[in-house]
């Protein structure tokens, strides 16, 4: 009989988890990104039930590689920038576009933005969270790569947590897996017909403002679950960042 | 983020020469380029307004010691009368002459937020902090 072999998991605070992937990031991009908020995405996504170690350590051997191709604006109109991700993942290019996304309103009512050539796009939720406090209305959607799966996140009451979705794409769907959409509105009744039309798909898993928020007050009750091996491998490429003891590396740190 | 000067000229000179090709660009449109920006954009964003807003001081020198961080925080908190006992730390003193419960219902001068003028008995060894 094969026995299963059993994985080791450890129960880390948010605090201590939001540290580690700081000291993280910041090794990762040599300061190239806001790495404060690299971090908070991926501890709101476990926080909130979805798989953002997993996530990032899909594409840590990319990020560790440092071989990254610079963020470009492919064209740019007033309601409608395509923008090359160059592989990046959107934990680092998500808020910048959400950013782009509520500047543009100032130009516009709605704006679209299609981000093609990155990864991550579950940090899209988060940072349509954070803006979620502010008055536009914003939503991303996005297709996964493997999988006839389509992905869609939309904000709700300002102050409230999005709603994430996912349906069943028909065989004949047409919908590119290569690049992700937002779109934000300052209209406040809504989006009207600038989301994808979803009414001939399955939907396959829906999550609502009230549990999210359910999610996020057990983890903080319970902390954070994460398999041992990960949560090393993370610390290992966090201390990275740290520099090596010596007199002048002491000197003057309160030693 | 410690060497903020420094961060705040690399992004001013980013930002200067990507103006050149792209006149017009919003501070978005340049951070969605210039990711890496982001950080200190935001810094500048949210404390240009204020002048105690950051530490006007180059971190980075080598002779900025923790100390002297050290102090300004504790001034905000409160304190008035600095002790310092090495370079690594300092004494002080919180609140001196506020009124204390034997006060209450006593009358005393309202102003004991105010310095005093510090008395020196002996000349001590001049402290640069």
């Amino acid at each position: 009989m094969k026995l299963k072999k059993r994985i080791a998991h450890i129960n880390v605070s948010r605090n201590e988890l939001t540290s580690v992937l700081k000291r993280l990031f910041e090794y990762l991009s040599d300061v190239n990104y806001d790495y404060g908020v690299c971090a908070d995405s991926v501890v709101w996504l476990e926080s909130h039930g979805f798989a953002g170690i997993s996530s990032l350590e899909s594409v840590l051997e990319c990020l560790l590689a440092k071989s990254h191709v610079p963020t470009e604006i492919v064209s740019g109109e007033s309601d409608h920038f395509k923008i090359n991700a160059g592989g990046q993942t959107l934990f680092a290019i998500a808020p910048v576009a959400i950013d782009l996304g509520i500047s543009m309103l100032a130009r516009s009512t709605s704006f679209r933005i299609s981000i093609e050539n990155a990864t991550n796009p579950l940090a899209l939720i988060p940072g349509i969270h954070r803006v979620c406090v502010l008055s536009p209305s914003m939503a991303a959607w996005w297709r996964a790569p493997e999988e006839p799966i389509l992905h869609l996140v939309q904000s709700g009451a300002i102050g409230e947590y999005p709603q994430y979705q996912r349906f069943k794409l028909g065989d004949d769907a047409i919908h590119s897996g290569d690049h992700v959409t937002v779109i934000c509105s300052s209209d406040a009744e809504g989006f009207g017909d600038l989301l994808p039309d979803t009414t001939s798909f399955e939907r396959i898993d829906c999550v609502i403002a009230s549990e999210f928020a359910e999610r996020h007050a057990r983890t903080l009750a319970a902390g954070i679950e994460v398999e041992t091996s990960s949560f090393e491998k993370l610390c290992e490429v966090a201390d990275r960042v740290l520099v090596e003891s010596t007199d002048i590396s002491r000197s003057g740190a309160g030693e | 983020m410690v060497g903020i000067a420094h961060s705040v000229l690399q992004c001013y000179d980013a930002l200067c020469a990507a103006l050149i090709n792209n006149d017009g660009w919003s501070v978005a449109e340049f951070v969605i380029e210039h990711p890496k920006y982001r950080q200190i954009v935001r810094r500048v964003q949210t404390l240009a307004e204020s002048s105690y807003g950051d530490i006007q001081a180059n971190l980075l020198d080598a002779d900025v010691k923790p100390i002297h961080l050290l102090r300004c925080k504790l001034s905000f908190f409160g304190v008035s009368k600095f002790d310092p006992k090495s370079r690594l730390w300092v004494r002080n003193t919180m609140f001196q002459g506020a009124p204390v419960v034997s006060d209450i219902g006593e009358t005393f001068e309202d102003d004991w937020c105010f310095l005093t003028v510090p008395v020196i008995e002996t000349e001590k060894e001049d402290c640069p902090h």
